[in-house]
């Protein structure tokens, strides 16, 4: 059994169906993965440079926008562990919210495995 | 480019802004768009039906929504503003001004802001 693969179910995102239907071509939902691919790791950055500073504001706000993002797109799982990371560092529990960073982190390739799955299915 | 009966978003999550506009414009709505605080002041003198201000503008930003809410109130009296956050509505501080005819969390999705803005056009047309 292979268990590094992603099972089908995972990379079936509802929500970018959504969005496709929502804005009625590829180029749509594509627009919205480039604008997310662009912005995320400096998003993840600044949330790492925040911890590593320990400046929990900075890395509160990265972790907001990514939140809100990861929301809209239907990453569930990164938008869960972002809202984890925003609470403890309003907290100001940097060591702990870098424990979750490097949750997100190691979650981050499923979404490019999710991107990767989306833009190679069939146009519409 | 903009009329009476258009939206003005001032929101810096483009990912969220572009669903935000392709829906409003489905739903019958002109839309603008402005990213950032500092880009307001070649849309400020246009006369918006509505506006929509995230609360949260960025670490960058000058003013956070509620400020912004508040300027635009002692601006123009008749526009209606919708507040929306990723936070709860409990989660923000501060005196609401009147013009705020609803708050909507993002958890409830880009198309429950749209569908607020909607109810609030036909309500104030």
């Amino acid at each position: 059994m292979a268990m590094d693969m992603d099972p089908p179910s995972r990379l079936e995102n509802k929500r970018l169906q959504e969005l496709l239907a929502l804005g009625g071509s590829r180029e749509f939902v594509d627009d919205l993965l480039a604008d997310f691919s662009e912005q995320a790791p400096r998003l993840l950055d600044g949330m790492k440079k925040g911890c590593l500073s320990n400046n929990a504001t900075q890395a509160e706000s990265a972790a907001h926008k990514l939140m809100g993002s990861c929301r809209e797109l239907g990453f569930g799982d990164v938008q869960h562990l972002c809202q984890q990371f925003e609470r403890l560092c309003k907290q100001n529990d940097i060591p702990k919210a870098s424990t979750v960073l490097v949750e997100i982190q190691t979650s981050y390739p499923r979404i490019q495995s999710e991107i990767t799955h989306f833009l190679k299915g069939p146009s519409k | 480019m903009t009329n009476s009966q258009s939206i003005l978003l001032i929101e810096d999550d483009p990912v969220f802004s572009k669903i935000f506009v392709r829906d409003a414009r489905n739903k019958g709505l002109d839309c603008t768009t402005c990213r950032s605080v500092e880009a307001l002041a070649e849309l400020i003198s246009f006369d918006f039906k509505t506006i929509v201000i995230d609360y949260n503008l960025g670490e960058g930003s000058t003013r956070n929504g509620l400020e912004l809410a508040e300027l635009f109130s002692r601006l123009n009296k008749r526009t209606s503003i919708v507040l929306v956050s990723s936070s709860e509505r409990e989660e923000i501080p501060g005196t609401w001004p009147f013009q705020i005819k609803n708050f909507v969390c993002k958890k409830a999705g880009v198309e429950s802001v749209v569908d607020s803005v909607v109810q609030i056009t036909s309500q104030t047309a």
